[in-house]
Order: C-alpha cells, then structure tokens, then sequence
C-alpha cells in the first residue's frame, strides 16, 4: 500500500516537472488560451510577387500591407485583442504558410487584403469575397476521409456573415464608388483555414482614378476604419440566430 | 447687306452649328462606348505555333463564354474548324477564349503573355495546360481571375458532352492557383453560383 502511493505521488511529480519543462521550453505556452480572440491579417502578395502594379506605379503588396497594419492599429487600441500579420514586411510568403499561421495560432478571425484589377476603366469600388464551397470527389470504393482544405466548411456560414459586415461597412464609408458585390468564390488558401475567413478587396488598383485616392493617407485610413467596423460588428452581434 | 451674302452668313452659321454638333454627338459616343474588343490571332496565342486544322476545313459553331460588363458569364457564338479528333476541338476553344471576345460588351480574361501550351482529354477530364510567364503572375483581382478560369470551364463544359470537368495547369505543372487567389487544383465540374453562373 505504501509503496502504491509513493509511486503515485512520484508520477505526479514528473509530470509536474515535465509540464514546468515543456513552460520553459516555450512550446505550448506560445498558444493563445482557447478563450481569446486572434485576428490574423493577411496583407497579399509581397517579395517578388508585386500583385497589380497601377498605371502610376502603385503596387498591390504595398498598400495591402499600409492597409493591414492601418487595421492592425486600430484593433489593437479600440478593441484589445491579439492581431497579427502573416508579413509584417515587403517578404515572400507562400499561400501555404499564411493559412499555416493562422490555423497554429487558433486564429479566430482571418482577414485577407488585396486589391483588384479589371480590363477597362469603368470597374471601381469595394469587392469582398468569402470561400465557396468546394466539390471533393471521393473514389469509389475508399472511405471518405475529410480532406485538410475541407476545414472551411464548418465555418462557411460565419464567413458569409463576416464578408457581409464588411462589404456592409465599406459600401457604407464609400457610397459613391462603385459596387463589385460579395461573392463566394474557390479562394485559395482560405479553404484550409480554421475559422471564419474573407478577402477584401476594398479598390481596384487598375482604375487611375482609385489609384490616385490609394495614395492619399485619408482614404486609406478610411479603409481601414471601414474594414475595422465590419470586424467589430461581426464579433459584437456574430451570426444571426447565433449566441455571439 | 445683299440677300446673297446673308443667305451665305446664315448658310456659314448652320454649317458651323452642324460641325459643333457632330463633335460633340462624337466625344459622347466614344466616351461612353469601350474600346471594341480584337481578339488576337491564334499564332499569337498558341505556343507550339504549328498549323491546327487546315483551311479547307468545314467550320462548325461554338459558344464561348466570356464576362460580360455586369461580370456575368454571357455566351458569344464562334466557330471552329470541324475535326473528328475531340482533341483538336478543345484545343481551338482554349486558343479562342485566350485570345478574347470579338464582341461588344464582353471582357477579355486573359492578358497578353498568357499562350495555351496544349489541351489533352482524359477520360472526361480536359487538362489544359497555360504558358504564363512570371511577369503575369498577378496581373489582377480575385474576382478577374475567377473569371477567367470559369471562361475556360464554361466554353469547355457546356458545349462538348465528353467533357466532365477541366483541370487548368500552369507551365506543365499542377498548381494551386493561377495568379495568387483561386483554387484550381481539383477538376471541378461546372456549378451554378454567381458572379460567373
């Protein structure tokens, strides 16, 4: 009997000091408490891969990037949770590793900023995008195992919802450009993210007239309160029918 | 004042309003009518370059999809030249979308740069496989990309019963996207959902 519960308590001692350990190591003391909210923010492009470049030389990867952290700002100050950048500089980064971020931090929220581009100059405005649902063929005979890029599934709706606060807000702040509507479409990387996901696309870097405004601070502080509202609301009133 | 030389006054004031009239009824209507699309030649989006069909060949029609001006996928009647290889037919279709509408009122997909390096059909699948340069890696949105690859899936599927579903490769390599936004890795049978339907 003795010899029983000296080696309990000997048990309970090392995995006492392996949790104080792995602490010191810093594993799993890197992430977040399930119970906070990380906003990841996904500025596109960047490195070699400039994204569209205006007629005046404006180029995508830059302003996403001002934009991002315009937003990354005014969320850290006003409402106090964790934001990050999947790139915080002028990088290359792969699709691949922004959702890999994201997923590993058990993002709450991941917001993907790009511009757009159209072929003649009548397109302007605000476009946001949300993952659409994607067909997965199973072979007949295997057993359908849930592919890793299916994990957007269980948040579709959230997405849409998401998608809809924000394209809400930017119409709102920007009545008089145009409208290029909220969509699903077959987004990479943003089907293999863990949570609610949309891309935005607050102008459109072709038009000479939105590259000029892309170049004034005003506008895109603007955006950035735009997209900071759509945010807000989403994480104050969630999904209609849903307890936020 | 004689009458001659009023009646020519009078002439000279009615020739100018006229003029006037006709450049003002001509900056209207250029600028509020886009630049009429003009596809390009085949040679100049095909890479291999060599003779497709012979020009003696009987024609059959086609549609091709193409965004129109509300971004809405809008069918445009082409044709091809007849071939028993369905192939070849394919093959004509991705050179026609690639080198853009001859219509008004509809947008071309792709930019210059981007060549069809070949199409092959595969028990349903048309895998077809696009030259695009690095310098046209992102030359636009989420959205104009979408477009372009449900312009190929549409002016494939919809048209040709053997096909099921289309695989878009990029200089002979499967990818995840094209230009940095959408997800091409699967075949994807055509689905109805806006804005491309």
């Amino acid at each position: 009997m003795r010899i029983q519960c000296w080696s309990s308590v000997k048990s309970l001692f090392q995995i006492i000091c392996a949790g104080f350990l792995m602490g010191l190591l810093g594993g799993p003391a890197q992430a977040a408490p399930l119970e906070e909210t990380v906003i990841y923010l996904d500025p596109g492009h960047g490195g070699d891969d400039t994204g569209i470049v205006g007629g005046g030389g404006l180029t995508e990867k830059a302003v996403c990037l001002d934009l991002a952290q315009r937003l990354k700002e005014k969320i850290d100050q006003r409402l106090g949770h964790r934001t990050y950048l999947t790139r915080k500089e002028d990088e290359n980064l792969s699709l691949d590793e922004r959702a890999a971020l994201a997923n590993n931090h058990r993002g709450a929220l991941f917001i993907s900023i790009h511009l757009a581009a159209f072929p003649d100059q009548r397109y302007q405005g605000v476009g946001v995008f949300f993952p659409a649902r994607i067909p997965h063929e199973v072979a007949s005979g295997q057993e359908a195992l849930p592919d890793w890029d299916a994990l957007q599934e269980a948040h579709r709706e959230h997405s849409e919802v998401l998608a809809g606060r924000v394209h809400g807000a930017l119409r709102r702040r920007f009545p008089d450009v145009g409208d290029l509507g909220m969509h699903p479409l077959p987004l990479y990387p943003l089907a293999a993210l863990n949570m609610p996901a949309v891309l935005v696309e607050p102008a459109v870097l072709s038009s000479a007239a939105e590259e000029e405004k892309l170049g004034s601070d005003a506008v895109l502080d603007a955006m950035a309160e735009a997209i900071f509202e759509g945010i807000d609301l989403f994480l104050k009133s969630g999904v209609p029918g849903e307890r936020p | 004042m004689s009458d001659r030389r009023r009646v020519r006054a009078s002439l000279r004031i009615w020739v100018s309003l006229a003029l006037i009239l006709v450049a003002a009824v001509t900056f209207f209507v250029t600028r509020s009518t886009p630049p009429r699309p003009v596809a390009r030649p085949v040679d100049e989006v095909y890479l291999p370059g060599y003779a497709l069909y012979s020009e003696s060949a009987e024609r059959m029609p086609v549609q091709l999809f193409f965004p129109g001006v509300d971004l809405n996928l809008k069918a445009e009647n082409r044709e091809i030249y007849r071939s028993d290889d369905a192939a070849d037919r394919l093959r004509q279709v991705v050179l026609l979308v690639l080198g853009g509408p001859g219509s008004d009122g509809l947008l071309t997909v792709f930019n210059d740069g981007v060549r069809l390096r070949e199409v092959y059909l595969y028990e349903g699948t048309v895998y077809v496989d696009l030259d695009i340069p690095e310098k046209a890696a992102s030359p636009t949105g989420a959205l104009m990309e979408h477009l372009a690859v449900r312009s190929v899936e549409a002016s494939l599927v919809r048209g040709f019963p053997e096909v099921e579903r289309v695989r878009i490769l990029r200089n002979g390599r499967e990818v995840e996207t094209l230009f940095g936004h959408i997800d091409v890795r699967r075949p994807r049978p055509l689905f109805a959902g806006s804005p491309a339907g």
